[in-house]
């Protein structure tokens, strides 16, 4: 039989539905708070570590096979242009390496040398796929990592920090996370600025109109090692404004990172002369 | 049907952007009568990617407040759907 009316008694179970379902998720909530999430977080980590390591092999796996299935042409053409790149890349490489060795030299003559020792990682996720702007790395406590080292890619740029550290797992926030700040110097100022992460490798920065800043220029984390945060990408200049914003980005695609390095041992040696 | 539709979930938690993922979760809420697979699937992603400290975007809310005020709006919205019974 369809009544055409409900019941009071029909309203009063509606009701407490949606109050349990309220109830259900301030439980939640509250247990994201707890202790025990990062053992339930290490539990999951554990069981989806096999489908990343699939997923990365099977990433690699379908771009082998598309570029074997690309036209010879177009092949010629890359090979032709990546080839030029590399041609201009290893001449700047030699000069490079000297000017490192020089600074390096100059610091240990003037009491200050560093050193570092990196720990190579497989990246396991990249940001794309969750709202926190992190990475997780294929090594954790078997491997003594910690929380808060710094992780680095090719050519001394600096990406994040460790934030959590499962036992053959770590999830690294990455400096470019919504919210985050920290000290920079851009080009051949040292005035120092402080950067905001915007998410996904782009940052934010104001500073003075009068310092001057180009596009490209490299964008430093005051260290005695050599650490970059960036490159410049754009600079805005409001009218009526004393500031200028300026926005800058790692030169690689976060989303693209296949490996990592871990700064597992840091050292700074100050000698008095 | 609602099986299959979990396994994708899981499928795109694991492997696939997270506005495919968000997008899948929206229609799971629609389709499925008290959908609480997107809500696990939320408490999945947060659970295998947030590192300390910080919540999503910038903001203090984490991306299962989101999840479960739009399950109480599916669901009250449904409330209001009179369905045909057989």
């Amino acid at each position: 039989m369809i009544t055409g009316f409900r019941h009071e008694r029909q309203r009063q179970t509606k009701r407490r539905k949606l109050l349990g379902i309220l109830l259900f998720f301030l439980l939640l909530l509250f247990f994201f708070r707890t202790p025990v999430a990062s053992t339930f977080s290490s539990v999951f980590g554990a069981l989806a570590r096999p489908v990343f390591l699939a997923n990365s092999f099977a990433k690699e796996q379908l771009i082998e096979w598309w570029k074997m299935l690309s036209f010879k042409g177009s092949l010629v053409a890359e090979n032709k242009h990546l080839n030029e790149i590399l041609d201009v890349v290893s001449l700047e490489a030699y000069s490079r390496e000297a000017l490192r060795a020089e600074n390096e030299q100059l610091k240990a003559a003037f009491g200050r040398a560093s050193g570092r020792s990196f720990l190579l990682a497989r990246v396991l996720a990249t940001p794309g796929r969750s709202p926190y702007d992190t990475l997780i790395l294929d090594v954790g406590w078997n491997e003594e990592i910690a929380v808060g080292m710094k992780v680095f890619v090719d050519g001394d740029f600096v990406i994040g920090e460790v934030s959590k550290v499962m036992k053959r797992s770590a999830i690294v926030t990455l400096y470019s996370s919504y919210g985050n700040e920290f000290s920079v110097t851009i080009g051949t100022s040292s005035i120092p600025a402080l950067a905001k992460g915007m998410g996904g490798g782009n940052f934010r920065v104001a500073l003075s109109k009068d310092v001057p800043v180009f596009s490209g220029d490299l964008v430093h984390i005051p260290a005695i090692a050599p650490e970059y945060a960036g490159v410049v990408a754009a600079i805005s200049r409001h009218e009526g404004s004393s500031l200028q914003d300026i926005y800058f980005k790692w030169p690689f695609n976060v989303n693209e990172l296949t490996f990592a390095y871990v700064a597992v041992a840091e050292e700074v040696s100050t000698s008095v002369q | 049907m609602r099986v299959f539709f979990d396994i994708v979930l899981l499928f795109a938690v694991l492997v696939l952007p997270l506005p495919v993922t968000l997008l899948l979760v929206f229609v799971g809420f629609f389709f499925f009568p008290r959908y609480f697979e997107g809500v696990a699937a939320v408490v999945f992603i947060e659970l295998l990617y947030r590192g300390a400290g910080r919540d999503m975007m910038g903001s203090n809310m984490p991306l299962l407040v989101f999840a479960g005020t739009f399950l109480v709006v599916a669901e009250t919205l449904r409330s209001f759907i009179r369905e045909r019974s057989a």
